[in-house]
């Protein structure tokens, strides 16, 4: 009873946050919530036209019902791991973190409908790669090959199963761990769980990527190719996903009903072990997680701060502050290296699909690398101070300089993680001194120009709630920042491609001072916007 | 300087949507003087607070601190006021000491005399102890005292405080309330947001009421009394925000 009756605040809440009534005071989250219902829209209307795109080559390319059904169960899989990857640590928060846990832990709720409440509760936040990636694709497979009335009836329950199975394994899995770590890094494991996985995914892609890139040259060798994944992902939920949109084209109803079961049973498997999990666990980590910050015993203890005489200046008290926050968070620190070791790797991994000479390689490393993490920095820098970012509108300073002295304060880190990089890269490369300095031609702009649009994107975006260091940004924002993240890379791969390019001089020496120019000017209005956004927001979370 | 009233406030509006928060409010805030601003929950109390320090845009209205249009001349008005939030505005990974280290170069104050006024607030309020562990151990009081030590740091002539003794132990709360008056004493004006009724009955020179958005009274406990003499401000509290429901 008492399930239902929060079940029904839930949804009144989410009612009234896409859809105030009349002459109501506006959710502060209505804005966000309806941006990113547009965004959401906005990329299922993309993925369906890339996939339908895809299945059409496939079919015309000799392929048939069979590679369009593996070319979706590969797409759904894709997205259960991306869903692990980067909505786990959402359905962790909302389990563990959110503010209504203290309330619930006290209501006359069991572990187990306090598991499925929160579950339902991270729904919206954890189902957007489903709802942006997996539909469209049904849909797109609908396009070319029209499933049977009675098959989108299970179409819902299907999706389901597919949400719930990652994230129920998931959850147990978290939760197991999370009673091993000690309490007071409880918080950081989650956002470090993420990294990890993260981490991973990319080593495995690393090796995975040219094995599957070389070959495919041709239509029929990706078809080998995406039979060859499916027999490497038979057992997985996407390869019955596919069985059962297969069986339901050829009218096979019983077997296309077997796939299903399939499907709700890994879900219900999934669900099973995360609430066994759950009774022996939960409350124990949930005391562990909100009482960790009340704990008064095992205190750091910090280095008193130098006593001098006379005002420091803004700039050393902000890069100061910096470094000691970075330090004790420990794990946007080690998402930030990690981030900065995956952009560097990614020319190499890409490498076997193109013939590259050394000097372009390292280039392409220093770039991919460059702008990433200028983005990532720039992107944390506003959202790592969450409500205390108050003082930049209490204190009295002006926002650009406040918005300067955080931007000096990024960049030193960013420099710092890029002169390591890019003294590693000429070593290993055995790049001349030449080599280098044109390197550093097109870095030190797109570094610059990064870190601004980074930063402008967390004034735009930033979520001072955040509960993991890869998700400072709201939903949209990730979006948009990983837009401009792809441009500028693409850009100034381009633009050191068109340097290199031999059969024109005068192209080649004034690429790159007109693209620093461009640069710099495009910095300059991330930078005085991101300055105005600052200076007038209202700082509603303070 | 602290002969400027530290705190005027002319005609004040801010709406979200179609909602007013607060209305038309107009007040002022004597030198020496501590005024209370009492209301119900949703009066606009907070919202109010924060347009006045300058965390919320309002939508009409000309804010004076000490003199400084908060408009006009932002910098000069904000470096005149220290504000407790009612939510600490904390961050977490540092110590207490780091924070008001940092607080200090926000508002260019030396850092010796910054380190002097923060021992001082914190060995009055009784944190000094834990000034150097991270403000994530404390509990909310004690975050409240970090709070509060880092509005007096740059010793503004204004300080206003939104909820400022909640989560206080007695002790704290009573070296609050010394803390304050000494302000006042000195000419300064304190400014406190509260809904304990006894403690502006006790602390405060003036109380303004609000209710839905709108200045209900304003004045002594004496003349709010009126003629009723014997009564409380809870009695003459509850009399006032009733009558504008």
């Amino acid at each position: 009873m008492i399930a239902v009756r929060v079940f029904r605040a839930r949804w009144q809440a989410f009612r009234n946050t896409l859809l105030p009534r009349h002459g109501r005071r506006r959710s502060r989250r209505t804005g966000p919530s309806r941006a990113a219902a547009v965004l959401g829209l906005v990329l299922g209307l993309l993925s369906f036209a890339v996939v339908r795109e895809l299945i059409g080559l496939l079919v015309s390319g000799g392929g048939g019902l069979h590679d369009a059904a593996l070319a979706v169960a590969a797409i759904v899989n894709l997205t259960l791991v991306g869903l692990l990857v980067f909505d786990l640590h959402e359905g962790l928060s909302a389990l563990l973190v959110d503010s209504d846990i203290d309330l619930l832990r006290r209501a006359p709720l069991g572990p187990a409908s306090l598991l499925v409440l929160k579950l339902f509760d991270a729904l919206p936040r954890t189902s957007l790669m489903l709802a942006v990636l997996v539909t469209p694709a049904l849909f797109a497979f609908h396009a070319m090959f029209p499933l049977p009335g009675w098959s989108w009836l299970l179409v819902p329950v299907q999706l389901v199963a597919l949400w719930a199975t990652p994230l129920g394994l998931g959850i147990a899995g978290s939760l197991v761990l999370l009673r091993h770590v000690p309490a007071r890094h409880a918080r950081e494991a989650l956002g470090l769980m993420s990294t990890l996985t993260l981490f991973a995914l990319w080593m495995v892609n690393s090796f995975l990527l040219p094995r599957v890139g070389e070959p495919a040259t041709s239509l029929s060798e990706v078809r080998v190719a995406l039979a060859r994944m499916s027999d490497a992902t038979a057992p997985l939920p996407g390869a019955w996903m596919g069985h059962a949109l297969e069986r339901a084209v050829r009218g096979d109803v019983l077997h296309s009903l077997a796939a299903t079961a399939m499907l709700l049973g890994y879900a219900a498997a999934s669900v099973l072990v995360a609430v066994a999990v759950a009774k022996r666990d939960l409350e124990a980590v949930q005391t562990r997680i909100l009482g960790g910050g009340m704990r008064h015993t095992g205190r750091v203890r910090a280095r008193r701060p130098p006593r001098a005489t006379g005002a420091r200046s803004l700039l050393g008290a902000m890069i100061t502050r910096d470094g000691v926050l970075l330090a004790r968070h420990w794990t946007i620190l080690g998402d930030l290296l990690v981030t900065a070791v995956l952009w560097t790797l990614l020319p190499i991994v890409v490498s076997p699909l193109f013939e590259t000479s050394r000097p372009t390689l390292a280039r392409a490393m220093l770039l991919a690398l460059t702008v990433a993490i200028g983005n990532e920095i720039g992107a944390r820098t506003l959202p790592l101070e969450r409500g205390a970012l108050a003082w930049a509108r209490l204190a009295p300073n002006p926002p650009w300089r406040w918005l300067a002295c955080r931007l000096a304060s990024a960049g030193a880190l960013a420099a710092v993680l890029l002169a390591i990089a890019a003294a590693g890269t000429a070593r290993a490369l055995d790049l001349d001194a030449g080599e280098i300095g044109a390197l550093l031609a097109v870095v030190v702009p797109a570094l610059g120009l990064a870190l601004a649009t980074g930063v402008w994107a967390g004034a735009t975006f930033g979520d001072p709630r955040w509960t993991n260091p890869r998700a400072m940004l709201a939903p949209a924002g990730r979006v948009v920042s990983t837009l401009l993240l792809l441009v500028q890379g693409a850009a100034w791969l381009g633009l050191s491609g068109l340097a290199a390019v031999e059969h024109s001089g005068a192209v080649r020496e004034l690429a790159v001072p007109i693209a620093a120019t461009v640069a710099a000017a495009l910095a300059l209005v991330a930078f005085t916007d991101a300055a105005r956004r600052l200076g007038r927001a209202d700082l509603a979370e303070a | 300087m602290s002969a400027a009233v530290p705190l005027s406030v002319r005609s004040l509006t801010r709406r979200f949507g179609r909602f007013t928060a607060v209305d038309g409010l107009s007040l002022e805030v004597g030198p020496g003087e501590i005024v209370g601003f009492l209301g119900p929950n949703g009066a606009g109390k907070t919202t109010s607070l924060r347009c006045c320090c300058g965390l919320l845009r309002p939508d009409a209205g000309e804010i004076t601190i000490a003199g400084a249009s908060l408009h006009g001349q932002p910098l000069l008005a904000r470096a005149r006021l220290g504000f407790v939030p009612d939510q600490p505005l904390l961050y977490e990974r540092l110590t207490a000491r780091e924070f008001l280290d940092f607080i200090a170069a926000l508002y260019h104050v030396p850092e010796r005399l910054a380190v002097e006024r923060a021992a001082e607030v914190l060995e009055r309020l009784e944190l000094g102890e834990a000034a150097d562990e991270l403000i994530e151990t404390h509990s909310l009081g004690m975050r409240q005292k970090v709070s509060i030590a880092a509005a007096l740091l740059h010793d503004p002539p204004l300080v206003m405080l939104d909820e400022p003794l909640v989560g206080l132990d007695p002790r704290a709360a009573r070296a609050l309330k010394d803390l304050l008056r000494e302000r006042a004493a000195r000419g300064f004006g304190v400014f406190v947001s509260t809904h304990l009724l006894d403690v502006a009955e006790r602390l405060c020179d003036r109380v303004v009421v609000l209710n839905h958005g709108k200045t209900v009274a304003e004045g002594t406990l004496d003349a709010l009394r009126g003629s009723r003499a014997d009564a409380t401000l809870e009695d003459v509290f509850l009399a006032l925000t009733e009558e504008t429901l």
